[in-house]
């Protein structure tokens, strides 16, 4: 029985699952972190590429909408001409909202009025609670203060998710509460990973700068290192606070123990947190007062131009007006948190109940860290430059799975370890395609959701729904063509492919649109620029790419002897590598 | 200061205090010198400077975003110094070095010019 | 290297067929993700419960520091500790502040 037993022990397959929680805490924690992490790291690169895209989801948008483009140079040119700010205008508009809601939507407990933007110009819009206490919303005309019919206005743009797939897909994959759930779960595994990580890495400082190039498997670690390493403050900062912006979701049971479980509950801890506690209706009728005198005190009161103003329990005699601001004000990118100024008053009597100035939260130090947590992970401070080095560790974050995940498998190709007894090879196998569609394949989708843009014709019903197909059906071919072909192959042709495609970006730009990339750079439009010129980077990374992998395949193929006896492959071998 | 200038000079100090940092280490100075060890007092040295620089990095952090935000983006530059450090050093050591003489210079130049011109209070212009 | 696989139920190897160490990972896992989860939501309730001041931070507050410790119980959960040690090490914790939590909610709180 145990010589049987050592002769078991001496195969090179190990039984499934031994290994974990062995040895001292580092070798246990190397074990978790290589599984936690390369189960989570293809959907967590998903993640980072598309949060890291979605820093600049206004951009992608632009450029997405090429028809506003008119328009907006027209409307930022008529501002440029008249800077009143929000002028007579205001008053007229507040005006309007309420005559509107008053004639349209009488029982609304609540009416929310966004006048206009921070320069007095833009749209006006008018939000209430709607019978199944959905929000509910109309848009008026800035001109006569009557609602206007969907698509009124904003010429024939056509439609489109813009950047803000990037967002969402980012935080529920296009899948509401299933999928927040899904990223929530990932990203409290990540949190594991960086963990289990830091304690795995033993060198820690001394390997601080290191990075060995054309070394094979060191190389891999060593940029996995790198990558995770030095950018570790960022890491653990944006995980986390992924995770803190949805506490509500995830940790409901607070709630529960100290508000109650129902409906009401939930409610009124969202009350608490967002403003000072609603009153209850009184009973007795009051019309509700002109609201441009209390916007223009708020104003005064918060500093900030007027964003918004909500009327509570309109008609009544307990109602309350709020006046929320812009953070457009010259120290909005000197605060990290995003909660903007706000002002509240009795309608009744117009005395102040509540000032916030911006910056400020509602509740005690929690509350604070709550809307900093928020602001922290949306960059919603510091302007430009933040959104650079976000993008710029987001995708560090991004390789940082990447890296992780080949190195896996580099480390396995060489070494069969036999995690998975009998079965190991085709999980290898599986593993491999898995991570060839998860980076090549993703990146495949994201460029063909910007070819869709410009190709899926203006006037097609449902042509936002038309490019999300073509991202996930794009990336779901990069998985059956890794499935299909072996990995080196799927990786080059995948790669040259995104090339490809990132590099004819501009060119189909042109051809469709009609505007070069010089175009945008000398109208100034450094959006649709910036688009198209980080396209290019990616694709001439991504052509690198494929050309080390085609002299790296190449020279594979030279170094096994050919059928025919023939031996090296002409080309790309006799270059060094 | 502008958030544009304020970026550069971060950077800039950034990336050469994570050089002087990385060449203080026996390995790195190696990949400059070809020396196995650091000559006795280089690498105390090295490492004052670079935390030197890193720190003073926090001047135009600081000057361009307040103190909340200014130390969020601090971070964000020491780390993108850092990546930038560990890339240039692993491709060329020696041209790294100069880089980050220059940068180093430059920035530290630019900011005392700043002093001298308008007194610490120029940097909040 | 020793006979001992993951296992650290006690059993030598030689006699007795050793727990599959499928098993306990599998084991160590539902402790990691779900005993994890109970502890971190049983801190949540606690601190809404316990934390002075207005009761919409202490809510606030409990679920913030409530993911660090899911996280840090995870990690444990996987250390050169037995599994059975896993399970009591999260569930009585989480059991006694849960208790607390709700004991406090009735009496204390609730306002």
């Amino acid at each position: 029985m145990a010589g049987a037993f050592e002769m078991a022990k001496a195969q090179i397959s190990k039984v499934p699952g031994s290994g974990a929680a062995t040895g001292g805490f580092r070798q246990a924690q190397a074990w978790l972190h290589t599984w936690c992490g390369l189960w989570f790291s293809w959907l967590l690169f998903a993640v980072f590429l598309t949060g890291s895209l979605a820093v600049f989801q206004e951009a992608i948008t632009h450029w997405m909408t090429p028809e506003h483009h008119a328009e907006e140079a027209a409307e930022a040119a008529a501002r440029a001409a008249a800077p009143a700010g929000q002028g007579a205008d205001l008053g007229q508009r507040l005006a309007w909202g309420a005559a509107y809601m008053q004639k349209h939507h009488q029982g609304a407990q609540m009416w929310e009025i966004w006048p206009s933007d921070d320069k007095g110009g833009g749209d006006l819009h008018v939000y209430w609670f709607d019978a199944n206490r959905q929000y509910a919303d109309a848009e008026l005309d800035t001109a006569t203060g009557e609602e206007m019919t969907a698509g009124h206005g904003h010429g024939a743009a056509r439609a489109t998710m813009g950047g803000n797939h990037f967002v969402d897909f980012h935080y529920e994959l296009h899948a509401g509460q299933v999928g927040l759930w899904v990223i929530g779960i990932a990203a409290m595994a990540m949190l594991v990973a960086l963990v289990s990580g830091v304690i795995t890495h033993k060198r820690i400082f001394k390997d601080f700068f290191t990075f060995r190039a054309r070394k094979g498997q060191r190389s891999w670690l060593d940029a996995h290192n790198a990558v995770a390493v030095l950018t570790l403050p960022f890491q653990f900062m944006i995980a986390y606070t992924g995770i803190a912006i949805s506490s509500l979701s995830f940790m409901p049971v607070g709630v529960w123990t100290v508000y109650g479980t129902d409906q009401a509950a939930r409610t009124a801890f969202i009350a608490d947190m967002t403003e000072a506690g609603p009153p209850a209706p009184s009973g007795k009728p009051l019309a509700v007062p002109d609201l441009e005198p209390f916007a223009r005190r708020g104003q005064e009161l918060m500093g900030q131009a007027v964003r918004a103003v909500v009327v509570n329990h309109p008609g009544d005699a307990s109602a309350r007006i709020g006046v929320y601001g812009w953070n457009s004000d010259d120290r909005a990118h000197q605060r990290l948190s995003p909660n903007s100024g706000m002002a509240m008053f009795s309608a009744a009597t117009g005395e102040v109940l509540q000032v916030r100035l911006p910056g400020g939260a509602d509740g005690g130090t929690p509350s604070l860290a709550q809307a900093v947590m928020g602001g922290l992970h949306m960059v919603k401070f510091g302007g430009l430059a933040m959104k650079w080095l976000y993008f710029l560790c987001g995708l560090a974050g991004a390789a940082m799975m990447a890296t992780g995940a080949i190195l896996f498998m580099v480390k396995r190709r060489s070494r069969h370890q036999g995690e998975f007894g009998s079965a190991t090879a085709r999980v290898y196998r599986l593993i491999e395609g898995l991570n060839v569609a998860a980076i090549a394949g993703l990146g495949l989708g994201c460029i063909g959701y910007l070819w869709a843009n410009r190709l899926v014709p203006v006037g097609l019903a449902h042509r936002d729904d038309w490019e999300l197909a073509v991202f996930f059906g794009l990336w779901g071919l990069a998985l059956v063509h890794a499935l299909a072909c072996a990995p080196a192959t799927a990786w080059r042709q995948q790669m040259g492919l995104l090339a490809m495609l990132c590099l004819l970006l501009p060119l189909l730009n042109w051809i469709t649109v009609g505007e070069p990339l010089s175009a945008h750079m000398l109208e100034g439009d450094w959006e649709s620029a910036g688009v198209e010129l980080f396209c290019l980077a990616t694709g001439l990374a991504a052509a690198w790419a494929w050309r080390w992998l085609a002299r790296r395949g190449a020279g594979a193929a030279a170094r096994q002897k050919a059928p025919k006896g023939q031996t090296a492959v002409a080309g790309p071998s006799e270059v060094q590598a | 200061m502008s958030t544009l200038h304020a970026s550069l000079a971060a950077l800039a100090l950034a990336f050469a205090g994570m050089a002087a940092l990385a060449f203080a280490m026996d390995r790195h100075y190696e990949q400059l010198t070809g020396a196995r060890e650091l000559p006795a007092r280089r690498g105390p040295q090295l490492r004052g400077l670079g935390t030197a620089l890193l720190a003073l990095a926090l001047v135009p952090v600081v000057s361009g975003w307040g103190g909340t935000v200014g130390t969020v983006a601090w971070l964000g530059f020491v780390s993108a110094g850092a990546l930038m450090a560990v890339a240039l050093i692993s491709a060329h050591a020696r041209w790294a070095a100069r880089l980050a003489w220059l940068a180093g210079v430059l920035a530290v130049a630019d900011l005392a010019w700043i002093v001298f011109s308008f007194g610490t209070t120029g940097f909040f212009r | 290297m020793s006979l001992s696989h993951s296992s650290h139920s006690g059993q030598s190897g030689h006699s007795a067929k050793p727990t599959h160490p499928g098993l306990l990972v599998l084991s160590r896992l539902l402790a990691a993700v779900f005993g994890g989860y109970a502890l971190a939501s049983a801190l949540a309730a606690f601190l809404a419960a316990a934390l002075p001041g207005a009761r919409v931070d202490a809510v606030i507050a409990g679920m913030q520091w409530s993911f660090a410790l899911h996280a840090l119980a995870v990690i444990w959960a996987f250390s050169p500790v037995s599994a059975g040690r896993v399970w009591l090490g999260l569930l009585v914790p989480a059991a006694l502040m849960g208790g607390a939590a709700l004991l406090l909610a009735r009496n204390g709180g609730g306002v």
